[in-house]
């Protein structure tokens, strides 16, 4: 760097930084710190956001097979398979719970907690008539109908938002 | 401690607005209500005997009952009963249609 200074003004600038050289030591010392904070904090931030895009991807999963099961009540409760319509419905009802409580606060789960709800209310009183010694099938059918156009909505919402990140 | 009749009285008045969403269920004569993403609601008419019962229920999101309040109790949750039923099964609509109906010139 002094090669690139006049020649007159090297010698100056070679005693200012033996007088000076430890501050300019502290000023080098804390550029390097915020550099390595910067870097730490970029690093955390991407480990945040493959952690989030994991728990909605397991999210997704559970609840692209809840959809099925779903889909399953209605077929079974028209045939009259009650016991299956019971433990469709439960299984359902469990993954809305499960998706609810673990990862509700997930910014791609967190306007959806009312539908996983509502879906989950809907399952509880499916599992709850199929136990009857005649259920209403008309009753039944209603409710799977909400319940699965509930979870549909919600995973129409997480894929179009996995769609908007990627 | 938190007055139940306040609370019924909030939610009849929510529901007089339209502003919870009452569906039924698929047991007859139970409607319900998800809001604030961590409330669900269940209000639902039963009976007891020779009795009929009208409760309503608060639940949290693990499904846990957090309240439980009969007729007995608030004498509005019969009103909120009838109110949410109104509201689920789009009563109101189909008196209109009704009407519309009968109005309108035979043909």
């Amino acid at each position: 760097l002094l090669i690139l200074v006049p020649e007159q003004f090297q010698e100056a600038i070679k005693q200012w930084f033996i007088k000076n050289w430890g501050n300019v030591a502290s000023v080098w010392g804390l550029s390097v710190s915020i550099y390595v904070l910067r870097v730490a904090k970029g690093a955390r931030r991407a480990a945040e956001d493959a952690k989030m895009a994991s728990r909605t991807r397991n999210a997704l999963q559970e609840l692209q097979s809840a959809v099925v099961s779903s889909a399953e009540i209605g077929q079974y409760a028209s045939t009259g398979h009650w016991l299956v319509v019971k433990l469709r419905a439960s299984e359902v009802l469990g993954c809305c719970r499960n998706t609810v409580n673990r990862w509700g606060e997930d910014s791609a789960l967190k306007g959806s907690r009312n539908r996983l709800n509502h879906a989950a209310e809907q399952m509880r009183s499916i599992a709850e008539e199929a136990t009857q010694p005649e259920p209403n099938l008309q009753a039944v059918i209603r409710a799977q109908l909400d319940a699965h156009e509930a979870l549909n909505a919600v995973v129409g919402k997480i894929l179009k938002e996995q769609e908007a990140r990627s | 401690m938190m007055d139940n009749t306040d609370l019924v009285i909030k939610l009849l008045d929510a529901t007089k607005q339209g502003k919870i969403d009452w569906r039924p269920t698929a047991k007859t004569d139970e409607f319900t209500a998800s809001f604030g993403g961590k409330w669900t609601l269940l209000c639902r008419q039963f009976a007891t005997g020779s009795q009929i019962v009208e409760r309503l229920s608060l639940q949290n999101a693990a499904g846990e009952e957090l309240l439980s309040i009969r007729d007995s109790d608030i004498s509005n949750v019969t009103r909120l009963y009838e109110m949410a039923r109104r509201y689920a099964l789009k009563v109101d609509e189909a008196i209109a249609d009704l009407m519309k109906e009968i109005d309108e010139p035979q043909s």
